[in-house]
C-alpha cells in the first residue's frame, strides 16, 4: 500500500512534468521551432487511441472473455494501411479548409450545414461520456487500489469512491483547459499538447511493458511458463480464453463487428481525428505513422495475455482482472512498480480526457455555440466570450462523463463502456467515407443516415446501459416496449442469435448507411453544397483552368476594413489583421480601400476560412453571409456572356470563337480603319453591347476617336480626351490596366457620374491597347445601356487579348506608314543628290568648255594644252589671247577649293580677262586689274586665286610674264642639267587689295620648252606620302623634251597617274607646253 | 579635327596637330578660327609646328581667318611652319601677309 499523500504527490509531479513539456514545446514553437513536426511524435500521438481501456481494460477482457480483446487494436492496424490514401486526403482537405474538427468536416462537406455540425457535435458528446467515464473509473479506481481502498471501491461505497472520481474530473479539467483552450484558434496545431501526449504515450507503453515482463519473466518463467500451468490448472479456461468462433461473446460475427469498430473509432473517435488531422504538421509523417502505429499496438498488447492469465493463476478468478496491472506488483510487494503502473494508467486516461474534451469542445462551441452567438449583435468583447465558451465545454464534456461514470461506473466493464463510445463513433463512418469519396453524397442523405444510426445507438446501447445499471427501472430488454418482443434493444426487429454490439451495429448501420444512400440518390444538392463537393472529392485534382472563373459577384463592394471590423469581432483585432495582412500581401487595393470587383469573392471566401480556423465552417459561413445581407450585398450570378458550355480548355467556346473570328479580321486587311470597324462590329455584337470605340492617342497626347460602332453617342465619340487619373479611361489609359464598372448606380468616379447618367449607361469597360510590355496607344471602350455585371474576368481577359492583338495591327500600321514616309525622304535625297551630281556635271561641262578646246596655231612654237579634272568640280583654269600678228597672252590659274563657287569664279575670272586684257599691254596691270575687280567676290566666296600669266612676242621671242603666287612654270633649256623656274614676285589674287606685281622678263630661243601647270601635278601623292614635286617634274621633262608637246603632256599625265596609283587624282591637272622651234 | 587651345596673355594659341591640312579637315580650322573673332578674340596664334603639309584649301582656311581678323581690328599670326609649308607661303607670297614666327614662343612675345 502506498499513502495517498505519495501517490496524489507523484502524480501531481507527473503532470507538472508534462505541463513543462508542454510548456517546452510551446516556447519552442513561439521561436519558430517545432518540436512535434516529426514522424515519432505523430506516432506517439496517435498511440492516445491507447487508454485506460488499453492499459487496463484489455487485461480484464483478456482475462474474461479472452482474445477478444484483440479485434480493438487490429482494426486499427488494419486500417493504418489505408491511410496513405484516406487519411491524407482528410488532412488535404482539412488544411485547404482550415478545418477544426470532425463535426466541421462532415458539415462542410454537406454544404456547410450548421445542423448536421450540430448533430454530429450533440452525438460526439452524448457518445463520448461513457468513455470519459470509463476514464474516470480507471483513475478512481486504480487510485483506490494503490492507496489502499480496493476493498471499499469493490463494496461500492460511493463516497470513497466519489472523491478520487470528482478530483480526477477536475484536475483532467484544468489540464485539458490549460493544454488545450488557451486561445481560440483550433484550426492550428496544439504543440504543448501533442508533445504532453507523446511523452504519455511513452509513459504508458513503458510502464505496460514493465509490468508485462515483471508478471512474465518474474512471477512466471516467461510466456510458455504461464500458458502450460494454466493448462494443468484449468484447461478449461485456457482454451476458452484462447479460442475465438465458439460461444457468443467469441462468435465470428462478434469478432467482425470488434474489427470494424476499432477500425471506425481510429478514424472517427473525436480526438483521434484531432491528433491524425488537425495536430497533422506534414502530410509525409502519415506514411511513417502507417508503419510505426500498428507496432505500438502490437507492442502494447504483447503482454496482455501472459498478465491476464498470470492474474487469474495469482488470484484463482478472472475477478478484479481489470486492474491486475496494478495489483499483480503489489500483491509481489513491488511497490515501486505498482506505482510505475498507476502512471501509465494515469497517463492513458489523462492523454485521452485532455485530447477529447479539447476536441469535443470545439466541436461544442463551434457547432452548438456558435449557431446562436452568431444571430446576436457582434460586440467587442465576443473573443473573451468564445474563449471562455470553448473552456466552458471542457468541462462540460468531463463532467457529463463524470454523471455517467456515476450512473453505470460500477455494473460495466472498463471495455464495454468503451464499446459504446466507438459504436456511436461509428455512425459517422458513411458520411465521411461518403463525403470523401461518393460525389452524389448529400446533406440530406449525411443528416438522416447519422440522424437514424445515432437513435438506433440510443436504443440499443445507451439506453441499455441505463436499465442494467439500475438508474432506469424498466423491463424492455426482456419484453421490449409495450410488450413488443421484435422491438427488444437487443434483439431488435427479432434479430437473435447475435451479442449485443452485432446486433447494435449491425441495425445503426444498416438506418445509417441506408438512409445516407437512398436520401442522396433521391434528392439532389444544392449549388453550395456542389462547391463544397469539388473541394472535399476532387481535392486531388488540380483545378483544371489556373483562370479562376468567377461567376459570382457582390451586389454591394464591401470594403477590407468592413472584413476586418467583422474578422476582429471574433477572433480579436491583432489576428484579423494578421490574416489580412497576409492575405493581401501583393494584391492591389484601389481608392476606395476595396479589392477588384473580381476579387471580392476570392476575399469572402479568405474571410470565411479564417473565421472557421476558429469557429467552424458552418458558422463562419452563417456569419458572413448575415453580415453581408445586413448591408444589403448579396452574391449574385454574374451575366453570364460566355453561357455554361466551358470547354477542357481554359476558356469557353464562345471565347474561342471571338479571338477566331478576331484574328481573321486582323489578317484580311493591313487597312486600320476596315481592321478596327469590323472588330468593334464584332465585339459589340457578339457581347451584345450598345457601343465600342476605338480611340488611339495623337502626336499631342489627346485620345481621339479612331473608330466606333453601335448607338451614336456624340458625347462619347465626339470627345477629344486628355488622360486624366480621375476619369475611368484616362486611369485605364494611363495605368495600362483595364478599367470597368459593372454597375454605374455604385459609387462611379464623381468625374463620370454625369455623363453616365446622362447617356444612361449600365456598365461599361475601357482596355489600354498596348502590346505587352508596351505603353499603350489608345484605349478600346464599350459600353452597354442594359445590362449589369457584364464584364466578368474571362471576358475582361478576352478584350484585353483583342486589345493586344489590335496593338499590333496599329503597331503595323504606323510602322508602315514610318517606312513610306523613310522611303520618300530617301528618295527626294537620292533625287536631291542626283541633281547636285547633275548640277556637277554640268558644271563641269561648263568648266571644261570653258577652257579653249584647242590651243592656238603660233607661228615658230608648239603649243598643247590640257585639263583633267578630278571628281569634284575644279578650279582650274588656262586661256590664250592673241593681240595683233605677234602677240600672243597665255594665262593659267586655279582657283582655291573644289566647288561650283571655284568654277563660277574660274568664269569670272575668264569674263573678266576677256573682257579686260586690252586695256593694257602690261601683265603686271593685268593681275593688278584682275585682282582689284575679284576682291570683293572673292573674299564672300573665302577664295583666292593663283595665276602666273604670260605674254609672248612670236617674232622677238621674248617672254614677259607676272605671277599672282602660281606654282613656278619651268622651263628647260637643250644644253642645260635643268630647268629654270619662271618666277616674279606677286600676292594671290584676293587676299589684299592694292598688291604690287613684279614683271619678269625672259628670252627664248629655238628648242626651249615652257611647261605652266597647276598644284595638282606637283602635289600628285605616293602611297609613301611622298609629292610628287617640281624636281621630279623638271627631270621627266627633260627626258621626254624631244617629244611634241601634246605626247609630252600625254606622258607627263601618264607619269603622275602612276606615281599616285592606285589612288585616282585628288586635284584637277592642268599643263601647258609651248615648245620652240 | 584636332585642334589644341590655349589661351595666355589674352592670345589664343591654336595648336593643329594635325599632319595634313587639306581639303579635309581646312574646313575645322576656319570655323574654329573664324568663331574665335566671332567670339570677341583679337588675338590669334595659329601653330603649325605638327603641319607637313598644306594644300590650297589649308591655304584659303588660314586667309579667310586672316580677313577676319582684319575686319574684326584683330591679327592672325602663324608660327612654325615646317619647309613644305613655309615653301606654300613663299610661292603664294602669303608669307609677306602673315606675321610669321619660328615658334609658338617667339610668337607670344611680339604681339
Amino acid at each position: 500500500m502506498l499513502s495517498i499523500q505519495l501517490v496524489a504527490g507523484v502524480s501531481l509531479l507527473y503532470i507538472a512534468l508534462l505541463f513543462m513539456v508542454a510548456y517546452y514545446a510551446d516556447k519552442k514553437r513561439e521561436q519558430g521551432q517545432s518540436v512535434i513536426s516529426n514522424p515519432y511524435i505523430y506516432s506517439l500521438s496517435i498511440a492516445v487511441y491507447a487508454t485506460s481501456w488499453t492499459f487496463y481494460g484489455s487485461v480484464g477482457k483478456a482475462a474474461t472473455t479472452g482474445l477478444d480483446f484483440l479485434p480493438i487494436y487490429l482494426g486499427p492496424s488494419l486500417t493504418a494501411f489505408a491511410w496513405w490514401f484516406l487519411l491524407r486526403k482528410i488532412v488535404r482537405i482539412s488544411k485547404e479548409n482550415n478545418i477544426t474538427s470532425i463535426a466541421d468536416f462532415i458539415s462542410s462537406r454537406y454544404g456547410k450545414s450548421q445542423w448536421l455540425g450540430a448533430l454530429i457535435t450533440v452525438i460526439a458528446m452524448m457518445g463520448i461520456m461513457p468513455y470519459i467515464a470509463l476514464q474516470l473509473k480507471a483513475v478512481a479506481t486504480s487510485f483506490s487500489i494503490i492507496t489502499g481502498y480496493s476493498n471499499v471501491s469493490q463494496a461500492g461505497i460511493s463516497s470513497y469512491l466519489a472523491r478520487p472520481g470528482i478530483v480526477s474530473a477536475v484536475i483532467l479539467s484544468v489540464f485539458s483547459i490549460i493544454f488545450g483552450a488557451r486561445y481560440l484558434v483550433s484550426s492550428e496545431r496544439h504543440e504543448g499538447l501533442t508533445a504532453a501526449i507523446a511523452v504519455e504515450s511513452i509513459v504508458k507503453l513503458i510502464s505496460f511493458l514493465c509490468v508485462g515482463i515483471y508478471v512474465t519473466y518474474f512471477l512466471f518463467d516467461g510466456f510458455t511458463d504461464i500458458f502450460s500451468r494454466l493448462q494443468t490448472a484449468d484447461p478449461e479456461t485456457l482454451k476458452r480464453l484462447t479460442t475465438i468462433g465458439n460461444d457468443k461473446d467469441l462468435s465470428y460475427p462478434h469478432w467482425f463487428t470488434m474489427l470494424f469498430l476499432g477500425m471506425g473509432a481510429i478514424m472517427l473517435l473525436p480526438r483521434q481525428f484531432h491528433v491524425l488531422v488537425i495536430e497533422n504538421s506534414d502530410e509525409n509523417h502519415i506514411k511513417d505513422a502507417m508503419w510505426r502505429f500498428p507496432i505500438y499496438m502490437f507492442l502494447i498488447n504483447l503482454f496482455v495475455l501472459p498478465v491476464a492469465l498470470g492474474g487469474i493463476l495469482q488470484t484463482g478468478s478472472a475477478g478484479g482482472a481489470d486492474f491486475f496491472v496494478l495489483t499483480l506488483p503489489m500483491k509481489g510487494g513491488h511497490q515501486w512498480l505498482s506505482l510505475i503502473a498507476f502512471l501509465g494508467g494515469f497517463s492513458a486516461a489523462t492523454g485521452m480526457v485532455i485530447v477529447e474534451s479539447v476536441a469535443i469542445s470545439t466541436m461544442f462551441l463551434n457547432h452548438l455555440v456558435m449557431p446562436v452567438i452568431i444571430k446576436l449583435q457582434p460586440r467587442s468583447w465576443f473573443p473573451l466570450l468564445l474563449i471562455n465558451l470553448k473552456r466552458f465545454g471542457i468541462v462540460l464534456v468531463i463532467f457529463l462523463g463524470y454523471i455517467y461514470f456515476r450512473i453505470v461506473g460500477e455494473t460495466y466493464m472498463l471495455v464495454n463502456m468503451g464499446l459504446i463510445s466507438f459504436a456511436a463513433a461509428a455512425q459517422f463512418g458513411p458520411a465521411l467515407l461518403g463525403g470523401l469519396y461518393w460525389h452524389r453524397g448529400n446533406k440530406a442523405g449525411a443528416v438522416t443516415g447519422i440522424l437514424l444510426g445515432f437513435t438506433i445507438w440510443c436504443y440499443t446501447l445507451l439506453i441499455p446501459s441505463f436499465i442494467r445499471s439500475g438508474w432506469w427501472q424498466s423491463d424492455i430488454l426482456e419484453k421490449g416496449p409495450f410488450g413488443l418482443a421484435l422491438l427488444k434493444p437487443t434483439e431488435l426487429f427479432g434479430l437473435t442469435g447475435f451479442d449485443v454490439w452485432s446486433n447494435a451495429m449491425f441495425w445503426s448501420m444498416f438506418f445509417n448507411i441506408g438512409g445516407y444512400l437512398a436520401l442522396s440518390i433521391i434528392l439532389s444538392q444544392d449549388e453550395r453544397e456542389k462547391e463544397q463537393v469539388k473541394k472535399f472529392v476532387d481535392v486531388f485534382i488540380p483545378p483544371a483552368d489556373e483562370l479562376h472563373w468567377e461567376a459570382k459577384r457582390l451586389s454591394k463592394p464591401v470594403t477590407i476594413m468592413q472584413f476586418v471590423n467583422l474578422m476582429a469581432k471574433f477572433i480579436g483585432e491583432g489576428p484579423a489583421h494578421t490574416a489580412i495582412a497576409d492575405y493581401l500581401g501583393p494584391r492591389e487595393i484601389d481608392e476606395h480601400g476595396g479589392v477588384s470587383e473580381f476579387e471580392l469573392p476570392q476575399l469572402k471566401r479568405f474571410i470565411e476560412k479564417t473565421l472557421a480556423g476558429s469557429l467552424g465552417g458552418a458558422a463562419a459561413g452563417a456569419i458572413v453571409e448575415s453580415y453581408l445581407s445586413d448591408i444589403g450585398s448579396k452574391m449574385e450570378s454574374v451575366y453570364n456572356i460566355f453561357s455554361t458550355v466551358r470547354t477542357e480548355l481554359s476558356e469557353s467556346r464562345e471565347a474561342l470563337s471571338v479571338r477566331l473570328k478576331a484574328s481573321l479580321i486582323m489578317n484580311r486587311t493591313l487597312d486600320l480603319r476596315i481592321i478596327t470597324f469590323d472588330l468593334l462590329e464584332l465585339i459589340r455584337k457578339e457581347f451584345k453591347l450598345d457601343l465600342a470605340v476605338i480611340r488611339i492617342v495623337d502626336d499631342s497626347g489627346v485620345l481621339e476617336t479612331y473608330s466606333f460602332s453601335g448607338t451614336t453617342i456624340p458625347s462619347i465619340t465626339e470627345r477629344r480626351i486628355i488622360p486624366d487619373i480621375n476619369t475611368y479611361i484616362g486611369d485605364a489609359f494611363l495605368s495600362n490596366s483595364p478599367r470597368f464598372l459593372n454597375d454605374t448606380r455604385n459609387n462611379p468616379k464623381p468625374e463620370s457620374r454625369e455623363i453616365l447618367e446622362l447617356e444612361v449607361i449600365l456598365s461599361f469597360a475601357h482596355i489600354p491597347i498596348a502590346r505587352e510590355g508596351e505603353s499603350p496607344v489608345g484605349v478600346l471602350s464599350v459600353f452597354s445601356r442594359t445590362i449589369v455585371g457584364l464584364f466578368t474576368q474571362p471576358f475582361i481577359d478576352l478584350l484585353t487579348s483583342l486589345a493586344g492583338q489590335l496593338a499590333q495591327a496599329i503597331k503595323i500600321d504606323s510602322e508602315m506608314k514610318a517606312k513610306e514616309q523613310e522611303r520618300r525622304q530617301k528618295e527626294e535625297i537620292l533625287l536631291e543628290n542626283v541633281k547636285v551630281t547633275r548640277d556637277m556635271e554640268i558644271a563641269k561641262q561648263i568648266q571644261l568648255s570653258l577652257l579653249p578646246p584647242s590651243p592656238p596655231d603660233l607661228n615658230g612654237a608648239l603649243i598643247a594644252c590640257r585639263c583633267i579634272p578630278a571628281t569634284h568640280v575644279g578650279g582650274d583654269y588656262y586661256d590664250f589671247f592673241r593681240r595683233g600678228i605677234d602677240d600672243i597672252d597665255i594665262v593659267i590659274a586655279d582657283v582655291s577649293g573644289h566647288s561650283v563657287g571655284a568654277a563660277l569664279i574660274m568664269a569670272e575670272t575668264r569674263s573678266v580677262l576677256r573682257a579686260q586684257f586690252h586695256a593694257t599691254n602690261s601683265t603686271r596691270d593685268i593681275l593688278a586689274m584682275l585682282n582689284e575687280e575679284l576682291y570683293e567676290d572673292l573674299t564672300n566666296a573665302e577664295l583666292f586665286i593663283t595665276m602666273f600669266y604670260v605674254k609672248f612676242n612670236m617674232a622677238s621671242r621674248l617672254l614677259t610674264y607676272a605671277s599672282a603666287g602660281h606654282n613656278r612654270p619651268l622651263l628647260f633649256r637643250p644644253g642645260r642639267p635643268s630647268c629654270t623656274e619662271l618666277d616674279a614676285e606677286g600676292l594671290i589674287l584676293g587676299v589684299k587689295r592694292n598688291v604690287l606685281f613684279e614683271e619678269n622678263t625672259e628670252q627664248l630661243q629655238g628648242g626651249d620648252v615652257l611647261l605652266m601647270y597647276t598644284d595638282g601635278v606637283t602635289e600628285a601623292q605616293n602611297r609613301a606620302g611622298e609629292l610628287f614635286g617640281e624636281s621630279r617634274l623638271c627631270e621627266f621633262l627633260a627626258t621626254v623634251c624631244t617629244e611634241h608637246p601634246d605626247v609630252m603632256i600625254d606622258r607627263i599625265l601618264r607619269e603622275v597617274t602612276a606615281f599616285s596609283a592606285p589612288e585616282p587624282l585628288q586635284d584637277d591637272l592642268s599643263l601647258v607646253i609651248i615648245k620652240l622651234i | 579635327m584636332n585642334l589644341k587651345i590655349e589661351e595666355k596673355n589674352n592670345i589664343v594659341v591654336v595648336f593643329v596637330k594635325e599632319e595634313r591640312l587639306d581639303a579635309h579637315n581646312s574646313g575645322d580650322l576656319k570655323l574654329e578660327v573664324n568663331s574665335l573673332f566671332g567670339n570677341g578674340k583679337k588675338n590669334v596664334l595659329v601653330d603649325l609646328n605638327d603641319v607637313r603639309f598644306i594644300d590650297s584649301s589649308g591655304l584659303g582656311a588660314l586667309v579667310s581667318g586672316f580677313k577676319n581678323a582684319i575686319s574684326s581690328q584683330g591679327s592672325l599670326k602663324l608660327s612654325s611652319l615646317q619647309p613644305q609649308v613655309k615653301s606654300m607661303f613663299e610661292l603664294t607670297r602669303l608669307h609677306r601677309v602673315f606675321e610669321i614666327y619660328p615658334t609658338a614662343t617667339d610668337a607670344l612675345e611680339n604681339f
